[in-house]
């Protein structure tokens, strides 16, 4: 288990990372995501060793590594931009880590040749990288580091630089060759989809703080306020408006739900567009009008922009083929569970 | 007419290269086909003696020794460009043109003045030696200047400059996370520094010997103040053939023989850096 206690570090007078607590298991896909500037790079370069915290512990199964050199630390880096040696091969930069230990070169042929299997990368042994595809320089990276048996792989932003169509072959790969391994994989982007797919644990981080440590599941499903809910796939949000709850029954009704706590501060209204409903069924239990403002059409589905009666914001509908000819300014009733709304 | 009016704006450069570099370097080639007249003239005899004459022995040896001198130099040019340059590269960002200043500062006296200081520096009653005996580190002043390893000397200091900036730009450009991804593998500093760092700036190195070494291998001044006229460098033997013997013709094929040493040394040069990069 990786555990990381009390991790400050300033740069100046910024401070990147602000009392960092975190506990990775072993053979974990874990994530840190965040806005750029949040401190997540910070983080995962004082795991890796490049930088010493100002505070703090990083403990690897219980042996103490906050001061152990880069090259001494069993964790390895995933460069964003891979850093494949210019001037060596593919052999030569797979076998380059195992060349720094007092390894046999027949075990390191061994080993080389295994990880190049694996890695799909056999026949481009002699290639230099500036003969390779982005896809292949990848996947050189990721043996590079793989071949030393880390105890952790730092991935930093490992699908950043892939064009669209190989970043969703690549997102497969990269949890496959984890599941594979079973290595501990912390992984650092700003793209919350490929950390929803990808990771069993994100934690979500801003301004150098962790906001939220949890599933993908939990944190799509209960994101813990404002700033995660965001962040963390398409919510609607509503600025309540409680002293409305003469006039709009939809208002009351939530009013008296008991959702609402407090009714004399400003109360904002969180819902997941997939969790508003045109159509009613047995499992909505409450209902409110919205004035279509906009039609999005998406192919597959139609995106409904629309303003509802509960309060100030613009929400996004789900809504199927159907609703392509829909007026603007006609107004529609909106079903949902009163469950499915969360309160910042 | 995109590409005419830029043509047009090349004539100037290339009418520039071609009158003064492209054409007396053509005249070199033709006389040196000549013999010398008795009176010092130039006898138009076409003939290959000039060439034969080059590959004696005493000439040949001339030549051998100043490519050894010039190899020298540019060797422990590098040798101490290296470091300097790597330093001004680590320095924090402010101070790196400061020092790339300092570097290039000495270019802004005469060079004859810095040999000539070099001579005061060196001499038997010169400031290294009058510190090094009254450090009681020796008795008899070394016999440094007017040899060899004095001549080197004034060679290093006039061009290392060259090699520092030469260098210091291959540094500069050189990708930091390899750097940092060869430490990650387990890579020592120093491993990482023989194993990425200086293999990627080898371009930077060459480019800077083969500065020192043709800059060297022709220069006849430095020759003729620091080593005392006591030996002979190919620059040497040219200036004494065109202003001394008269003996233009063997002068031209001495030149030409230097020359074609330059350019040969260039395309080395060129070819290792296509297939660094």
């Amino acid at each position: 288990m990786l555990r990381i206690s009390n991790i400050s570090k300033s740069f100046g007078v910024v401070k990147a990372l602000n009392n960092i607590n975190l506990e990775i298991d072993n053979g974990e896909f874990f994530s840190l995501l965040g806005p750029s500037g949040c401190g997540k790079t910070t983080l995962l370069r004082i795991i890796s060793g490049f930088e010493l915290p100002d505070n703090g512990e990083i403990i690897l199964n219980e042996q103490n590594i906050t001061n152990t050199k880069p090259y001494n630390r069993p964790t390895n880096l995933l460069f964003q931009s891979y850093a494949l040696f210019p001037h060596l091969n593919v052999m030569q930069n797979i076998s380059y880590g195992l060349q720094r230990e007092k390894i046999s070169k027949i075990e390191i042929d061994k080993r080389v040749n295994a990880i190049m299997e694996k890695t799909s990368l056999n026949g481009l042994q002699d290639r230099k990288p500036i003969e390779l595809s982005g896809g292949q320089m990848q996947r050189v990276a990721l043996a590079r580091c793989l071949v030393k048996e880390p105890k952790i792989l730092l991935l930093d932003e490992p699908l950043s630089a892939l064009d669209k169509s190989l970043k969703e072959k690549m997102k497969i790969e990269l949890k496959k060759i984890q599941k594979d391994f079973k290595t501990t994989f912390i992984m650092v982007t700003h793209d919350q989809d490929e950390a929803l797919v990808l990771a069993d644990k994100i934690a979500v981080m801003d301004n150098g703080e962790i906001i939220q440590v949890d599933t993908p599941k939990i944190l799509y499903s209960s994101p813990k306020n404002y700033f995660v809910a965001n962040f963390i796939g398409k919510m609607n949000f509503i600025e309540f408006n409680a002293s409305n709850n003469e006039t709009n029954t939809a208002n009351k009704k939530l009013l008296n739900s008991g959702i609402i706590k407090d009714k004399n501060s400003k109360n904002i209204l969180g819902i997941r567009p997939e969790d508003i409903y045109l159509t009613i069924n047995e499992t909505l239990n409450f209902e409110f009008e919205a004035e279509i403002i906009h039609v999005a059409y998406h192919g597959q589905e139609v995106e409904l922009i629309a303003k509802s009666d509960l309060g100030f914001g613009e929400i996004s509908i789900k809504a199927d083929k159907s609703f392509h000819n829909v007026e603007k300014n006609s107004k529609i009733s909106c079903f949902c569970n009163i469950n499915s709304f969360k309160i910042y | 007419m995109n590409t005419l009016k830029r043509n047009i704006l090349l004539i100037p450069g290339l009418a520039w290269i071609f009158i003064f570099l492209i054409l007396p370097c053509i005249l070199i080639i033709s006389l040196s086909f000549f013999e010398r007249g008795i009176y010092g003239g130039i006898d138009y005899n076409f003939n290959f003696e000039n060439y034969s004459r080059v590959v004696e022995f005493t000439y040949l040896k001339i030549l051998l020794n100043s490519s050894k001198i010039a190899f020298l130099s540019g060797f422990f040019a590098v040798l101490f460009g290296y470091p300097a340059a790597y330093f001004i590269y680590k320095a924090p960002a402010k101070y790196q043109i400061a020092l790339l200043f300092l570097v290039m500062l000495p270019f802004w006296s005469n060079y004859l003045i810095r040999t000539y200081a070099w001579m005061v520096l060196l001499n038997n009653q010169g400031l290294i030696n009058t510190i090094l005996i009254n450090l009681n580190i020796i008795k008899e002043p070394l016999n440094i200047l007017y040899t060899e390893f004095s001549v080197i000397i004034g060679l290093i200091y006039n061009y290392l400059p060259f090699v520092i900036l030469s260098i210091y730009s291959s540094v500069s450009k050189l990708d930091q996370n390899l750097i940092e991804a060869s430490k990650d593998l387990g890579g020592s500093s120093i491993k990482t520094f023989f194993l990425v760092t200086l293999p990627l700036t080898l371009p930077g190195v060459a480019a800077g010997f083969i500065f020192v070494f043709v800059l060297s291998i022709g220069n006849f001044i430095t020759p003729d103040l620091l080593g005392g006229g006591k030996f002979l460098m190919i620059g040497n033997l040219i200036y004494d053939q065109f202003l001394s013997a008269r003996d233009w013709p063997f002068g031209a094929s001495l030149s030409f023989v230097l020359i074609s040493i330059m350019l040969f040394l260039l395309f080395l040069q060129s070819i290792f850096v296509r297939k660094i990069s």
